[in-house]
């Protein structure tokens, strides 16, 4: 029966079967794809702005000849130092009503969308945005008023901004959140600034800030604190705790996770980042078992919480969340097991 | 000469968003899966080699010629700097002891050994179709990925052609013309990966 039929059709049968054997194509996680994607679009973007630098210093030397060539260098100098240093910013997720405008044109609201200096993003009640900007991820919450600067600059004049960043690649500028009260600039850190017509107010859930107030005075956070300037300059400042009801708004709106093929551990990291909780593996084992425990299915449109409840229902570990900052996993007694 | 791609590194370089946009979507992924293989599927190790790749090869698309695919030329930067991290991981000699002595330990074997196999199969018929599916998806991510986003269409979601057409956005004429070059694409690059789709014809 097999043998009677057109050879070509057999070929395509096998391809069918191969694939659809094989499953889709596993995809990256899309936090560490967004790091990924922000540190080569910076490096892209370097690499762009010299090659426009080498092009114009040739024309003007072969224009000018050996007098010129000083010029051109001085030119090429000062134009070094004018460039924007950081990459604007893009679009990565929206949710509820957003509104974006750049030089008062109203711009297409899509993931990837390209957010120049000097674009204004506004949320509502029901609105939140994930977006980067150069090598740094940020989440805007309800009721928030965002201007994209240049050089890595951001203007949060109403709201809450939520500030994810790694170590500024050398040469480049850190982010710098500015505010009516003052200007906030990170060190490789987590942190929110939320602002209202009274005040400021930064809070950082890991690493350090630089927070500059109005009239110039400094004050360094680093985990766990929080400072608050109000609108006649005083400042008070206080601890903060790293997880809790004042950072559940930023669960709202996170980076995609896809869980399918990968390992439990990334799963556990991902949430314990999220969520701002140590993981803690309880036992002889466990970090190794949590590592070779493959996930298949999808977390999409899930808070962390609900996906935590979804994802730990199809392993054999138990958790805890019980313990204030501590996310606890353990492989299960033995009484359980058998049980 | 690959044209294609020889315009996408040309929008590149002249600093074309939506050029960077479509490159790193397109290339990223493949890469990625590419070095996940390489690296005992530690998803950490692939991201810093390929993104040290990928801002290797943003640097130096200027000496991109065409002359090979792009994913091809992106894959030599890559093999290099594998090559740079796996000098770097046999440097650290104390750590892979330390993960011998971690498999060897008997209480990390049982407890390994006690995590439930996949209910499909047998760990042979396991690791069979785990190859088997790494050697598909390193024969699609070869492909140009229009290529392989048809075949998958096709065969993974099981659309019909006119479905494709509109998702595509092109004619079901085209659709089928796109179909038969990606499935003799796909038999010559599984004709190394994989035999048995190699012998199709």
């Amino acid at each position: 029966m097999t043998s009677e039929r057109d050879p070509r059709t057999q070929g395509h049968d096998q391809i069918a079967r191969l694939i659809a054997e094989a499953g889709p194509r596993p995809a990256p996680a899309a936090p560490l794809e967004q790091q990924v994607r922000t540190a080569v679009e910076q490096a892209w973007q370097q690499a762009t702005a010299q090659r426009r630098l080498r092009r114009g210093a040739r024309w003007v030397a072969a224009a000018a000849g050996l007098a010129a060539l000083t010029a051109g260098l001085l030119w090429v100098s000062l134009h070094r130092r004018a460039l924007p240093r950081a990459a604007d910013a893009t679009l990565v997720a929206v949710r509820g009503d957003v509104t974006v405008r750049a030089r008062h044109e109203q711009r297409l609201i899509a993931a990837g969308t390209h957010l120049p200096a000097g674009t204004t993003v506004q949320t509502t009640s029901n609105g939140f945005v994930l977006m980067s900007v150069a090598a740094d991820s940020m989440r805007l919450g309800p009721d928030s008023r965002l201007r994209i600067g240049p050089g890595g600059q951001v203007r949060l004049t109403a709201g809450r901004i939520y500030v994810e960043t790694s170590e500024p690649a050398r040469g480049a500028p850190p982010l710098i959140v500015k505010t009516p009260f003052g200007r906030v600039s990170h060190l490789g850190t987590q942190f929110q600034v939320q602002v209202n017509s009274a005040s400021m107010a930064v809070s950082v859930r890991s690493g350090q800030v630089r927070v500059r107030d109005a009239s110039g005075q400094e004050q360094h956070l680093t985990t766990g604190q929080e400072v608050e300037v109000l609108r006649g300059g005083q400042v008070q400042r206080r601890a903060v705790s790293p997880y809790g009801a004042q950072w559940a708004w930023v669960d709202a709106l996170v980076p995609d996770l896809p869980i399918d093929g990968r390992p439990l551990s990334a799963f556990l990291d991902w949430y314990a980042h999220e969520m701002g909780l140590r993981l803690v593996l309880v036992g002889p084992g466990t970090a190794m078992a949590v590592r070779h425990t493959r996930l298949s299915g999808s977390i999409a449109g899930l808070t962390p919480s609900q996906a935590l409840v979804a994802v730990m229902a199809t392993t054999r570990f138990e958790y805890d969340t019980t313990v204030p900052g501590e996310l606890r996993i353990r492989m299960p007694s033995p009484t359980s097991r058998g049980s | 000469m690959h044209e294609e791609d020889r315009k996408l590194v040309s929008r590149l370089m002249s600093r074309d968003t939506a050029a960077f946009n479509e490159f790193f979507a397109d290339y990223f992924p493949r890469l990625f899966r590419f070095t996940l293989r390489r690296v005992n599927d530690d998803p950490e190790a692939a991201r810093d080699i390929v993104q040290a790749a990928l801002t290797r090869g943003v640097r130096r698309l200027e000496t991109y010629r065409g002359e090979a695919s792009l994913f091809t030329w992106l894959c030599q930067i890559t093999r290099r700097e594998l090559s740079d991290h796996l000098s770097r991981l046999r440097r650290e000699q104390t750590y892979v002891h330390r993960l011998v002595e971690l498999e060897d330990d008997p209480h990390s074997r049982a407890i390994l050994e006690s995590i439930p196999a996949d209910a499909s199969g047998e760990p042979d018929a396991v690791a069979h179709r785990d190859d088997l599916a790494a050697r598909v998806h390193a024969a699609l991510d070869y492909l140009p990925s229009h290529y392989a986003r048809v075949l998958e269409l096709k065969y993974l979601e099981d659309l019909s052609m006119e479905a494709i057409a509109t998702r595509l956005g092109v004619s079901v004429i085209a659709v089928q013309s796109l179909l038969a070059r990606a499935r003799q694409a796909f038999r010559d690059v599984g004709s190394t990966l994989l035999p048995s789709a190699g012998g199709a014809q």
